[in-house]
């Protein structure tokens, strides 16, 4: 597993080097400090919803509701920032996550509890939330005129030259990635997604895991929706129209298998930088953006027939390979533990 | 029959749906008719309505082909009986010709055995005991005592009811009624978490589907039902113990394999079993329960898993091995049990009996118990 996953995100990396050089020659500007930046807070944005659906992919569901739990926290915090300019951004934060929380709770019972499959729970609290945020926004939207400088200065942030939020983001990448791979929690969720009948017999409480993943992705949307109104200024109900489509598409490209239980949090966000890198591109390069679509298309299928493809390959390698007795020689004879 | 052709196939009865395929397939103008062990799932009244039909579909003159594995039914019903062993053709002669017992001798044959008999060793005193064990919707006061050190074979046909009662030792179907006493207490396992607990595991039947996840590899596999254990307050599985643990029961039980972090997708059917005892040898049980533990895998393989079982029940381990193969409960069982549509038949000691008296008890004359028997699929 390790080995395979490790292949996969050298070839990602490898992959955004090859787009990152081929812009380059195009448009140098591409390595222009300032875009390079632009590029950083895009990713940053969509690459921690990717990692929250990341999880959920991997135990074998599917959170459809991520862009309208972020435009629903992002909205209602900046609103209530907004009516208070002097409030704490503490306090703001609370609340984006709050409202995600609350809504990953929503999902995670009617999957749960009510037991609805993922994809039919998520395809209704998605137009649940995102009207929600419709009825309470009533057509207003908040500007930056209205918000406080101290919450927009959130995305002008820099510690040694690069963007505050690239660093938070990099941090949560890895303490989620460190989680899944090296936790009983995480073993467990791959479990979950890899074999659900296994895990019942091993054990493993399969509701608290699902609701854990459901609740985790929408803190995680919390979070990114009081982000979004620091990074673009203006808020209103129907932001990130997209963001599950995005999401779901960063952690196809980041070698999860859609089917779950396998492939890692690292490489869905691997996958949005490479989305955030391609969009750029395309605007970069002055190609029309029906292009960006269709490259966004491309690559989403591309990279599965690839995987699918090194996953056989690596197979028959193992199956072929000089075999022997597991540490033989070393082997103590059977019993001496028993 | 009359049947309201507007229900739902789900709302009328298996026998009833056996007669819509049986319409199905005479609505092609069909000449032979192959019936692939209709009887399994329906009670012994329903057989004979069953039977009713076939015999009204003979004298139409439709050919019909009956597979089944209890022998009355073999005997009774057909005209012709061909037996087939090991994908083979044994024998085909007029039903009249042969007795039950003959049948028997026919379907075991006469192969050399190639197992390995269990090694002697000394029986202890009762670990487990279950009393009149019922549920799973046909399993029916089943109820027997384990001891350390000893092998208890389970035998009898395929939905004979002995995953089930496992099933119920283990903590997967809820019983209905029974007791089940762990060193003479009480227990009740409600999980496998909970069995698991009381020092119990089990080897499932199927390997692939709770037995082994595919994706994992050998080390990943083998400490599952132990990771609570490796893992500290905070969450963090202790690796290194983790390796050297899967290192060392991967080396016992001699798995042919590139090293630990192989992905056991890759493996061999024989020693993905290896892996999957490994597995639930782990947590160090008291009671071992194998559910066919040798089913489709290589002769030397087979011998391996059979070595490795007869050494931990030198090891003071109770072990339940369930098997469709008389041979194989002989050679490795202290006891044998025999399982017929839910319920205990037979109790031999190994000594007192033979491939014939088993396979005679597990497939001769189902009808006689079991007037209620509704065989859930």
């Amino acid at each position: 597993m390790s080995r395979l996953m490790r292949i996969r995100e050298l070839g990602l990396v490898a992959a955004l080097l090859v787009i990152c050089a081929s812009v380059t020659l195009r448009e140098p500007r591409f390595l222009n400090a300032e875009n390079l930046e632009q590029i950083g807070l895009s990713a940053v944005l969509v690459g921690i919803v990717a990692l929250g659906e990341a999880l959920v992919i991997i135990a074998r569901q599917i959170d459809l509701s991520v862009g309208a739990m972020v435009a629903a926290s992002a909205f209602i915090a900046a609103d209530w920032l907004a009516a208070n300019p002097d409030g704490s951004l503490a306090i703001v934060f609370l609340i984006g996550l709050g409202v995600g929380v609350a809504m990953g709770i929503g999902n995670a019972l009617l999957v749960v509890a009510a037991r609805i499959p993922a994809i039919v729970a998520t395809l209704g609290t998605l137009a649940i939330y995102r009207g929600a945020v419709i009825i309470i926004a009533g057509g207003r939207q908040i500007s930056a005129t209205v918000l406080p400088d101290g919450y927009l200065a959130i995305a002008q942030m820099h510690a040694g030259g690069v963007p505050l939020l690239v660093w938070v983001a990099v941090l949560l990448t890895l303490t989620l990635g460190w989680v899944a791979r090296f936790t009983r929690t995480g073993r467990n969720l791959y479990t979950l997604g890899s074999s659900p009948e296994n895990a019942r017999v091993i054990g493993i409480n399969e509701a608290w895991h699902l609701a854990l993943v459901f609740i985790v992705c929408g803190a995680l949307c919390g979070f990114v929706g009081v982000l979004w109104g620091a990074r673009f200024g203006t808020v209103d109900a129907v932001l990130a129209p997209d963001l599950h489509l995005q999401a779901i598409s960063a952690v196809v490209v980041g070698g999860v298998s859609i089917f779950g239980g396998s492939g890692s949090v690292y490489g869905a966000a691997l996958g949005a930088v490479i989305f955030a890198v391609l969009q750029n591109g395309v605007q970069l390069l002055g190609i029309n953006q029906f292009w960006l679509q269709a490259v966004t298309g491309a690559a989403i299928l591309g990279t599965v027939i690839f995987y699918s493809l090194l996953t056989r390959r690596a197979e028959r390698a193992e199956r072929a390979a000089r075999r022997q007795p597991v540490g033989l020689g070393l082997a103590t004879r059977l019993g001496a533990k028993q | 029959m009359q049947i309201d052709v507007r229900l739902p196939v789900k709302a009328i009865s298996i026998v009833e749906r056996q007669v819509i395929e049986i319409v199905r397939a005479l609505s092609l103008d069909a000449h032979v008719l192959i019936m692939d062990e209709p009887t399994s799932a329906i009670s012994a009244r329903e057989i004979d309505r069953l039977f009713e039909i076939v015999r009204q579909l003979k004298q139409r003159g439709i050919a019909i082909l009956f597979i089944s594995h209890f022998i009355d039914e073999v005997l009774g019903l057909g005209d012709d009986v061909t037996i087939l062993r090991s994908g083979r053709r044994v024998i085909s002669c007029p039903a009249a010709t042969l007795t039950p017992e003959q049948t028997v001798r026919h379907m075991i044959g006469n192969e050399p055995s190639a197992l390995f008999p269990k090694e002697a060793g000394t029986i202890g005193r009762t670990v487990l005991s279950v009393r009149h064990l019922s549920g799973a919707g046909f399993v029916d006061d089943v109820s027997f005592d384990l001891k350390a050190g000893e092998i208890l074979g389970l035998f009898g046909l395929v939905g004979a009811g002995r995953s089930e009662v496992v099933q119920m030792l283990f903590g997967i179907t809820p019983l209905d009624q029974g007791e089940i006493l762990i060193n003479g207490t009480s227990v009740k396992p409600r999980s496998p978490r909970d069995a698991m607990r009381f020092g119990i595991s089990l080897l499932p039947e199927d390997r692939h589907q709770q037995g082994l996840v595919l994706q994992f590899p050998i080390r990943a596999n083998e400490t599952l039902p132990i990771l609570w254990r490796l893992a500290n307050r905070l969450g963090l599985v202790d690796r290194v113990k983790e390796a050297r643990l899967a290192r060392e029961f991967t080396a016992q039980m001699r798995v042919v394999a590139r090293g630990i972090e192989q992905l056991t997708s890759t493996l061999s059917g024989g020693n993905q079993q290896k892996v999957l005892l490994a597995k639930w040898l782990l947590p160090e049980p008291r009671v071992l329960i194998l559910d066919q533990p040798t089913r489709g895998i290589d002769v030397g393989a087979k011998a391996e898993i059979h070595r490795i079982v007869s050494h931990l029940a030198a090891q003071d381990v109770a072990i339940i091995l369930i098997s469709d193969d008389a041979l194989e409960v002989l050679a490795m069982g202290d006891r044998i049990l025999v399982l017929r549509t839910g319920r205990l038949v037979a109790e031999f000691t190994r000594d007192a009996v033979d491939q014939q008296a088993l396979m005679l008890a597990a497939a001769h004359s189902i009808r006689d118990h079991n007037a209620q028997a509704e065989v859930v699929k």
